[in-house]
């Protein structure tokens, strides 16, 4: 079936349909939510709160926007309301607490990477974990839709629900935190001298 | 950018893990106990929801007038907040205060490890005042954009309208009674205005801004020549003029067909040269689109050179700018760092300091400036300031600390920042000077506690001799 056929079968009440619609936007939803919660427990339990929000509200889905990126919108949403919730009820997140995946059966950002690219160092991974982790949830946000899984400037901004001029002033900062971490720590460049 | 093409690599090589087991399961059951709204449900919830606002708006304007009465003896309200709108051409005057924003915190949220005054920029006013501004980060719950002055002895908060600026970028003083802050709301850039009784927000609208409509930073060579940039603007947009009245918009240079410009920056010392920094996006051909500089002589932009890139022996150099200073002499200064690109084997930075003299760019800080230390490879730049060609002061910093440069005319030295016993760690974010003896520098201090990073901006002020800790303005 077709995304809109099974978009028409949803709105229907079909909830295979519907759960057909989200697998196939799953894997930069799952990016989207785990990069600004930090961990695979919060992860789902924010997708499946916004799976729900998504089916009910299906009706109120115009077709102005892209129905991945109207999804995207209420997951980030949803990721944002499960953040502030729980940081009202419990300390503050803090540097340690944004990754447990491996003890909680996930992968962490830091041993993640081992899977897909074993030559990949490890000081670099971590650098970028903690890089990661010292942005504020928004500049995550923008640095996963548009760094990672690229999408452009515009689309990102609907997602966020913030001028494009927002989501690049984010990338701005967050760029150069990242970029930071990826340097090497020991420099051996040439020098030119005076002119 | 290629830098983007690096950090995207890295990202996916740790990508997010899959579902718990038992994920799908659990959203089955979620889902059938769901039911989807109809298009008519939603319409009338819609529907509700407007009466709701309304009703939401109606009540607020009520407060606004009672607030209104209250306010009138006390001239709150600028006189500048009628809106002209006989002016297609220029841009809107400022709208008032009255509106009943849409407040979403955008920043709400923000700064899960952070509590404190997170100060970005220290800047000099054309009335010698000095500025700072930043982010205020709270515990549990959304923060808010945080200016502040020095009155000669101490820091203060200004206070800035309530839900008329999320985010501050710039700020440009004139005098007392005439300061100009660019900033950015859900809705867009702004440009709030103080002429020493109120603030005036002015909206940037599409004429300007183009898809972003977000200003971004802002400049005065004097009441009557006022600069914002913009962020993404279509068309060459990118450039905003106050003449003394109203906001214009001034058309930019492009570099090819379509695309947008991305100006960050905007540095000048007087109305006939301005300078606008930032980078080129989205252009066709695609050579057209880089990091670029413009220069305002007075009656247009035009776009200047920038420093030559080299490739030679399988070796591509790129030089990334930072900040920008104009010294008295009118010489542009520019901090930055110039990149060895992949076919270097080992992407590097090294910091890189230019002047541009007479159409002619010069390195005037690398590996062969006998007066820098040794590890100057590892000094990232922050900040640059000029008063002169004979007083260049650039502030940066490296793993182990935070330096300061200072160009002499013939040789740099390294000025060395007192130790400062709390916080234990701070970086140089921002310098500005009135000559060798009046150097101000912001620093950002941080201690972490408990997971919990403290945040404690604070200024150093060299006197030519000695150095002085000055405090942030504490929290009102």
């Amino acid at each position: 079936m077709t995304e809109d056929e099974l978009l028409a079968a949803a709105r229907g009440g079909d909830q295979h349909a519907f759960a057909e619609l989200l697998d196939v936007h799953d894997r930069p939803l799952r990016t989207l939510a785990y990069r600004v919660l930090g961990n695979r427990d919060d992860m789902d339990d924010a997708m499946q709160e916004a799976a729900v929000k998504a089916f009910v509200n299906l009706g109120s889905f115009n077709g102005r926007s892209s129905f991945g990126t109207w999804l995207y919108r209420i997951t980030y949403t949803t990721c944002l309301n499960l953040l502030r919730a729980r940081r009202d009820v419990a300390a503050p997140v803090g540097l340690g607490q944004m990754d447990q995946g491996p003890a909680r059966g996930g992968r962490s950002l830091a041993t993640a990477g081992s899977v897909h690219d074993p030559a990949a160092s490890v000081g670099e991974r971590l650098d970028l974990e903690d890089a990661l982790r010292s942005l504020s949830d928004e500049q995550r946000a923008a640095v996963t839709l548009v760094l990672e899984l690229g999408y452009p400037l515009a689309e990102a901004a609907e997602i966020l629900e913030v001028p494009v001029g927002t989501v690049s002033s984010r990338l701005w900062h967050a760029r150069a935190v990242l970029q930071r971490s990826l340097e090497p720590p020991s420099t051996a460049g040439e020098d030119h001298g005076h002119d | 950018m290629i830098e983007d093409d690096r950090l995207s690599e890295a990202l996916r090589r740790v990508p997010a893990p899959e579902h718990g087991a038992d994920y799908r399961v659990r959203r089955e059951q979620a889902l059938a106990g769901a039911r989807p709204t109809t298009a008519g449900e939603a319409a009338t919830q819609e529907a509700l929801a407007r009466r709701r606002t309304v009703v939401r708006r109606a009540l607020v304007a009520a407060v606004a007038a009672v607030g209104l009465v209250a306010a009138v003896a006390g001239a709150v309200l600028s006189t500048r907040d009628a809106v002209d709108r006989t002016r297609p051409a220029a841009l809107q005057s400022p709208s008032p205060s009255t509106s009943p924003a849409r407040h979403r915190a955008i920043i709400a949220g923000a700064a899960p490890t952070q509590v404190g005054d997170d100060l970005t920029a220290v800047v000099r006013g054309l009335d010698d005042s000095l500025w700072a501004w930043g982010y205020r980060h709270r515990q549990g719950g959304p923060g808010a954009p945080l200016l502040e002055r020095w009155d000669g002895s101490g820091w203060q908060e200004v206070v800035l309208p309530a839900r008329r600026t999320n985010e501050i970028e710039g700020v440009a003083a004139i005098s007392e009674d005439d300061v100009w802050v660019a900033g950015n709301s859900r809705r867009g850039g702004r440009l709030l205005h103080w002429d020493g009784t109120a603030w005036s927000a002015f909206p940037t609208p599409n004429e300007f801004a183009g898809t972003s409509e977000t200003s971004n930073a802002v400049l005065a060579t004097g009441p009557d020549d006022v600069w914002a940039v913009a962020w993404g603007a279509g068309s060459g947009m990118a450039t905003l003029r106050w003449d003394g009245r109203l906001w214009w918009p001034v058309p930019a240079p492009v570099p090819g067909r379509g695309g947008e410009l991305w100006l960050r920056l905007v540095r000048g010392a007087s109305p006939r040269d301005v300078w606008a920094l930032g980078d080129a996006q989205g252009y066709r051909p695609k050579r057209a689109n880089g990091e670029v500089l413009l220069h305002w002589s007075g009656n247009r932009w035009k776009a200047q050179a920038w420093p030559a890139s080299r490739r030679s022996s399988g070796r591509r150099e790129e030089i990334v700018l930072d900040d920008l200073a104009v010294a008295g002499d009118g010489t542009l200064w520019a901090a930055g760092r110039r990149w060895f690109g992949p076919d270097n084997r080992g992407d590097l930075f090294v910091p890189v300091v230019l002047r541009l003299r007479a159409g002619r760019w010069q390195i005037m800080a690398s590996g062969s400036s006998p007066s820098l230390p040794a590890d100057w490879r590892r000094f990232m730049p922050s900040s640059i300031a000029a008063t002169t060609s004979q007083d260049v002061w650039v502030a940066g910093g490296d793993d182990s600390g935070s330096s300061l440069w200072h160009w002499d005319g013939s040789a740099w030295s390294v000025v060395a920042l007192p130790d400062v016993q709390s916080p234990a760690e701070y970086r140089a974010r921002s310098v500005v000077a009135a000559g060798p003896d009046d150097v101000w520098v912001l620093c950002q201090g941080s201690t972490t506690n408990d997971r919990l990073e403290q945040l404690q901006p604070f200024f150093l002020h060299f006197d030519g001799a000695t150095w002085q800790r000055l405090p942030a303005a504490p929290e009102g």
